[in-house]
């Protein structure tokens, strides 16, 4: 039988602190697509932010001027379904609200401002995609990802199909010039004074990284590619194995010039080599940090990342799980992080996936959902690291304060507030935690509140007693059956306590039956 | 040894680097525009064209000869003017360089006048008249007077000059006459009566004679203009004409509206600064006084001419109904060879089965026309995007454009509003593009967009494809009947790529990217050449051959011509075929040696850019819409783009060679700078008039088949699912 195969298209446009781009693909599965355009223009949306805190109207002006043009491209291919991202430079701006707003009025396009953990998330998965085939992550040993954006640096450790470390530090090429007067940067103090400047930022990252064996080091962000071309290496290959030694020897030669200079030597204009030396000198402190025995350099971009999970999505391709694997490996991490108990931990999460998977036609959420319940199960009690009394609380507190790689604030706020429903309270417009929630965030909260609690309930004395879980819905009963060779009563209380919110929330009501397996 | 031997000569001559940039090694670029002229002129002395075809080539010389005054005797006039006299790349200062054209120039103008009356000499036996009123028959001078009273005489305006009526100011190109009268005992007065140019200049007198009769406008209203002035006595008659500095001075930086901008330009240009008078022989000291005291002008731009002014008229006249023994017989539109075995075929399906090279007027225009036509009906296509310079009057592909617009389609169009002499043209259209719903882009501020392409979007079973047209001459139906250029279809997705990042840094969308195959002006497409000059220079030097054969219209890029040079001197072979303008002087010892320069000018007019690179045997064959000119390489948006098939090489490969061996319409510049024919011997090679019966002899050898012929042709795509 011939496959069928159904063409899609998708627009993604980067709002970037140093560009605006904007790709458009035609697809049929992950491996079959095909750029169609790609376009891209200079703008310095990053140093007006990082010096000013705000974005001028005069640049948004310009901006949605580019925008409309970027419309016009995408009607010429009939391209309807897009996603318009923004990162530092508008995130940080203090007029973000407005500035999106105006993009929206006089373009219809809705801008999405993404978090740090989620531009990362998106960097990464470009480059797994990229690294996919290369071989660097098939080695035992441990490989490390670190992207250099013109905002802020993004620290990945991956080893074995897991993530076991993520952090990341608000410090970037722009956002580093931008730190400096143009009088110090010219001074012949300003490369030890960055230096160091960047060495204590960059410090505590050093003694997680050091409890890992790590062979590959990857250096991504869009520098990297200019990078590449000071060191003579070829300019189309979009990963380049970086010699240390030739990298010693451009650092020795970069550290004597002067901006004039260097821009003279590597033949750049003033922008690149303005952006160009603080990547040099913090590739120099990252090397520093660690010892490694490959370094690559990658000149990726977010828009891959974007473009390969949208098509991963559409088309339901297995790396998506791949990927998503990999987030919750580091959720994982997180709650090993807080002492967490795992055992428990993961009955929680086996049971709430279970009933969410049973329940799909009832509750209505969707993969997205799912995800953010497999992470509140694994997060949910990591509070108790802090205090056993209100534990839900601090693992609220705990879970809105980390990073985790691949979501957002918005998504961070409806897991924390899910984790703190799991235990003594239910969701109620005169509590602050729920109430301070959007419409859209306090029925996802409700719902998964209500499964996360009824699967708490399951194994309430952390001892995994229950064995062959078996859920049936009929009508407006939901009939869960567990057989157990130990006595579940503590279970079966709990559960009945808990079964009127599941029963508020659904109008179902959850019975729980133990029989002796 | 060869190896060894090729490096001492390059470098021996490499150390004297000042002795190859010395102004005697290039020749003057204006100098050599009045020889590219007088090739043209004498076209119009070859006894093998037909008669009407040398009047033809008399009143393309009048034009040519218009388009310099106005725009490079004016430019050096200016900056003279503006106290610049700086020396050009030959060694000759402003002053100098106008001396001496006024010097050819005046030489050129007498030949021509010399020309055209033995032409019109030649017309008489063919029975084409040409007689002074005088001459004429009583009925005849009837009919001429009835026709002035009737058609004439309103639409005349004469202008007194007097005291209190300074001397009008006379639009540039215009014909007028200058006419003394006077009333019994009173001062003689002038009057100044433009030639109206609303009315045909040469007017055939009908008659009972078989020869068919022409009077001149202007000789009408000398003979008749009594009635203009009542009361007085025409005294004497003089015609004259000025021609004005036709540059447009814009400020484009503080422009914000380009269109409007041009608009007030525009009205401005005719009545620039007057650069050249022309007067007849007949005229009287008295009325030469007159005119001269009016105007800011020099012995030297004072053309006296023995005959009629402003020959240009004969363009039209060309198209003289009946006698068709005197022109060239018409060129039947031939289908290109590579859509011979099209069988009706949508053209779309064609250009994705392979790559289709055009080469006009030999292979008709008309594909191209369809391409655009086709493209803004199929319910498949999504975009077109096109550049536009120059185009016709009713152009099918502006039609084409706006149409596609109103189907539906997004249309995205670059009207080069600054294409000189076709702005007030551009302006019109480009309006009515834009009401039909077009997105149109008035060029971009300080850079003329001269590349022509066109890029269509369409959805296909298997995606997305691009076919894109590139082109070396204008899209332009009319002209492509005689000009020579050449296109290139293509369905490669590197091309469409290409294309479509050229779009949108034309549109201000996107940074230049990285080309996958064109090159482009003004980001690289100089460092390009270089790149293809050098790789030559290095074949010899590895031991090798080198070999450049470039065709283009004009070649004056200074730094291109030192690069080729330097290949002379390396050892490669290079032959030029420069049709205009070309400063490069061959045939220097040790310097240019190893280059040879040809023009060919002939029935067609040589437009297409075609570079040539032997590449040590791996042959690279480029198509361009620039020449060798700084603005082409500096000013101009301009593509060149790969021909890269076996078939289309080895058929511009052949191309080239023909033209080389040209020896009727072929012309070669010597060292002194004059051109010569070319020596012919064994048998006439006339490249033209081979390619058109080439094209017209693979037409013929595929028969189409009669139920081929039945075929309706209907795009099958056009059927909605």
């Amino acid at each position: 039988m011939k496959e069928k195969t159904s063409i899609d298209l998708f627009a993604c446009i980067h709002l970037g602190s140093e560009r605006i781009s904007l790709q458009i693909v035609e697809f049929s599965t992950l491996n079959h697509f095909k750029i169609l355009e790609e376009a891209g223009r200079n703008v310095f949306l990053g140093e007006e932010t990082f010096k000013t805190g705000k974005i001028s109207f005069g640049t948004i002006h310009e901006v949605c001027e580019l925008l409309k043009g970027y419309k016009r491209i995408m009607h010429e291919y009939g391209a309807r379904h897009y996603r318009l991202v923004a990162t530092t430079a508008i995130r940080e701006a203090k007029n973000r609200q407005y500035l999106i707003d105006q993009i929206f009025v006089k373009t219809g396009f809705a801008v999405q401002v993404l978090d740090m953990p989620q531009e990362i998330f998106f960097k990464y998965a470009a480059l797994n995609r990229a690294a996919y085939d290369s071989g660097y992550l098939d080695s035992k040993d441990a490989t490390l990802f670190v992207d250099i954006s013109s905002g802020g640096l993004g620290f990945i450790l991956h080893k074995e199909g897991r993530i076991d470390y993520q952090q990341n530090i608000h410090i970037g090429a722009i956002r580093i010039k931008e730190s400096f007067e143009v009088y110090q940067r010219d001074s012949m103090h300003f490369h030890a004074a960055l230096s160091e400047y960047i060495h204590s930022i960059v410090f505590p990252v050093r003694r997680e990284l050091e409890m890992h064996k790590i062979r590959f080091l990857v250096l991504s962000g869009v520098e990297m590619k200019l990078f590449g071309n000071m060191l003579g290496y070829h300019p189309e290959l979009s990963m380049v194995p970086l010699r240390l030694a030739d990298f010693a020897a451009l650092y020795e030669q970069v550290k004597g010039l002067n901006l004039s200079q260097i821009m003279q030597r590597f033949s750049l204009n003033e922008d690149m080599a303005e952006t160009v030396l603080p990547v040099i000198v913090l590739c120099k402190q990252i090397l520093a940090l660690i010892e490694v025995q490959e370094v690559i350099l990658v000149a990726n971009k977010l828009i891959e990342g974007i473009v390969a999970v949208h098509i991963a999505q559409e088309t339901g391709d297995v790396w998506m799980s791949l990927l998503n694997e990999q987030v919750i490996s580091f959720a994982r991490s997180l709650g090993e992080k807080y002492h967490y108990d795992s055992l428990h931990s993961g009955e929680v999460e086996k049971n709430a996936l279970l009933l969410f998977d049973r329940l799909t036609k009832v509750h209505g959420l969707g993969r997205r959902e799912r995800l953010l319940l497999q992470v509140a199960c694994i997060l949910h009690d990591t509070g108790k690291h802090i205090n056993l009394r209100r534990h839900y609380a601090y693992s609220y507190d705990l879970i809105l304060s980390s990073d985790i790689l691949g979501f957002s604030d918005y998504e961070k706020q409806i897991m924390a507030t899910v984790a703190y429903y799991h235990s003594r309270f239910t969701p109620s417009m005169e509590d602050a935690y729920f109430a301070s929630l959007s419409d859209e965030q306090r029925i996802a909260t409700a719902k998964l509140a209500a499964i996360l609690r009824l699967a708490d309930a399951m194994d309430r004395s952390h001892q995994q007693k229950a064995i062959d879980c078996q859920i049936s819905l009929k009508s407006d009963k939901l009939l869960i059956q567990v057989k157990s060779n130990e006595d579940m009563s503590l279970e079966e209380w709990t559960f009945e306590d808990k079964a009127d919110y599941f029963e508020e929330v659904f109008g179902i009501l959850p019975i729980l039956q133990i029989r002796v397996g | 040894m060869k190896k060894f031997l090729a490096y001492c000569q390059y470098y021996r001559y490499g150390l004297g680097d000042d002795m190859v940039k010395a102004a005697g090694n290039f020749i003057n670029r204006e100098l050599s525009w009045l020889k590219f002229n007088q090739r043209v002129m004498d076209e119009a002395a070859d006894r093998s064209n037909p008669l009407l075809e040398r009047l033809k080539f008399i009143a393309i010389t009048s034009s040519n000869l218009d388009e310099f005054f106005m725009v490079r005797v004016a430019g050096l006039k200016h900056q003279l003017e503006n106290g610049i006299n700086h020396q050009d790349i030959a060694g000759l200062s402003v002053k100098e360089q106008l001396e001496s054209i006024s010097e050819a120039a005046h030489v050129l103008v007498r030949q021509q006048y010399t020309y055209y009356k033995l032409i019109l000499k030649k017309l008489e036996k063919e029975g084409i008249l040409f007689p002074k009123i005088h001459d004429l028959t009583k009925k005849e001078k009837e009919w001429l007077e009835a026709y002035f009273i009737n058609t004439v005489y309103p639409v005349l305006t004469p202008m007194a000059v007097d005291a209190s009526h300074p001397f009008p100011f006379v639009a540039s190109r215009s014909l007028n006459l200058a006419i003394t009268i006077n009333r019994d005992g009173q001062e003689t007065q002038t009057a100044i009566v433009q030639v109206p140019s609303v009315l045909p200049r040469l007017v055939e007198v009908p008659g009972t004679r078989q020869e068919r009769c022409f009077v001149f406008l202007e000789a009408i209203i000398e003979e008749y203009c009594r009635f203009l002035f009542v009361g007085y006595s025409v005294q004497k008659v003089f015609p004259f004409r000025i021609t004005r500095n036709a540059d447009l001075f814009l400020d484009e930086h503080d422009a914000e509206d380009l269109l409007a901008e041009l608009q007030k330009s525009l009205r401005r240009r005719k009545y620039g600064q007057e650069v050249r008078l022309e007067i007849a022989k007949t005229m009287t000291d008295i009325g030469k006084q007159f005119v001269y005291d009016a105007l800011n002008l020099t012995d030297q731009d004072i053309y006296e001419v023995s005959g009629p002014l402003d020959l240009t008229c004969f363009m039209k006249f060309y198209d003289l109904e009946g006698k068709d023994e005197l022109r060239y017989p018409p060129i039947a539109p031939q289908v290109p060879q590579d859509l011979l075995d099209a069988k009706g075929k949508n053209l779309f399906e064609e250009i994705r089965e392979r790559e289709i090279l055009l080469h006009h007027p030999y292979e008709s225009f008309e594909a191209v026309v369809k391409f655009v036509q086709q493209a803004a009906v199929d319910p498949r296509v999504l975009a077109i995007k096109q550049t536009l310079y120059r185009v016709s009057g009713q152009s099918p592909i502006v039609k084409a454009l706006a149409q596609a617009a109103e189907n539906g389609k997004q249309v995205t169009v670059l009207v080069e509003l600054k294409a000189r002499f076709d702005e007030e043209n551009n302006i019109v259209w480009a309006r009515s593009l834009e009401e039909a719903g077009c997105h149109v882009i008035y060029g971009l501020v300080g850079l003329k967009t001269h590349s022509k392409i066109v890029l269509v979007v369409r959805r296909e079973d298997e995606g997305i494809k691009r076919y894109v047209h590139f082109g070396t001459g204008n899209y332009n139906d009319a002209t492509a009947k005689f000009y020579t250029d050449m296109g290139l279809f293509t369905a490669n997705d590197q091309f469409g790529a290409d294309a479509s990042a050229f779009f949108n840094l034309i549109s201000g969308y996107s940074d230049p990217p990285v080309w996958n195959k064109i090159a482009v002006a003004p980001l690289g497409l100089r460092e390009k050449f270089n790149e293809l000059i050098d790789r030559e220079i290095q074949h010899v030097l590895d031991g090798g051959e080198g070999r450049i054969v470039a065709k283009m219209n004009s070649l004056v890029d200074k730094k291109t011509i030192l690069r080729l040079y330097e290949a002379s001197k390396a050892g490669v072979k290079i032959d030029l075929i420069v049709r205009g303008v070309c400063v490069l002087r061959p045939g220097i010892p040790g310097i240019s040696d190893n280059i040879t320069v040809r023009s060919i000018v002939g029935r067609f007019l040589e437009h297409s850019r075609i570079y040539y690179f032997a590449n040590g045997g791996d042959t690279k064959i480029y198509l361009s819409s620039a020449d060798w000119m700084f603005r082409n390489l500096e000013e101009r948006v301009e593509i060149l783009f790969p021909v890269e098939g076996t078939a289309h090489v080895k058929r511009i490969k052949d191309y080239l060679r023909l033209m080389l061996d040209d020896n009727c319409k072929a012309h070669i510049l010597k060292n002194d700078g004059n051109y010569r024919p070319v020596l012919r011997r064994g048998k006439a090679i006339n490249s033209q008039e081979i390619l058109l019966k080439q094209a017209k002899e693979a037409v013929e050898a595929v028969p189409l088949l009669v139920k081929q012929k039945i075929q309706p042709c209907v795009a099958k795509d056009e059927i909605r699912v």
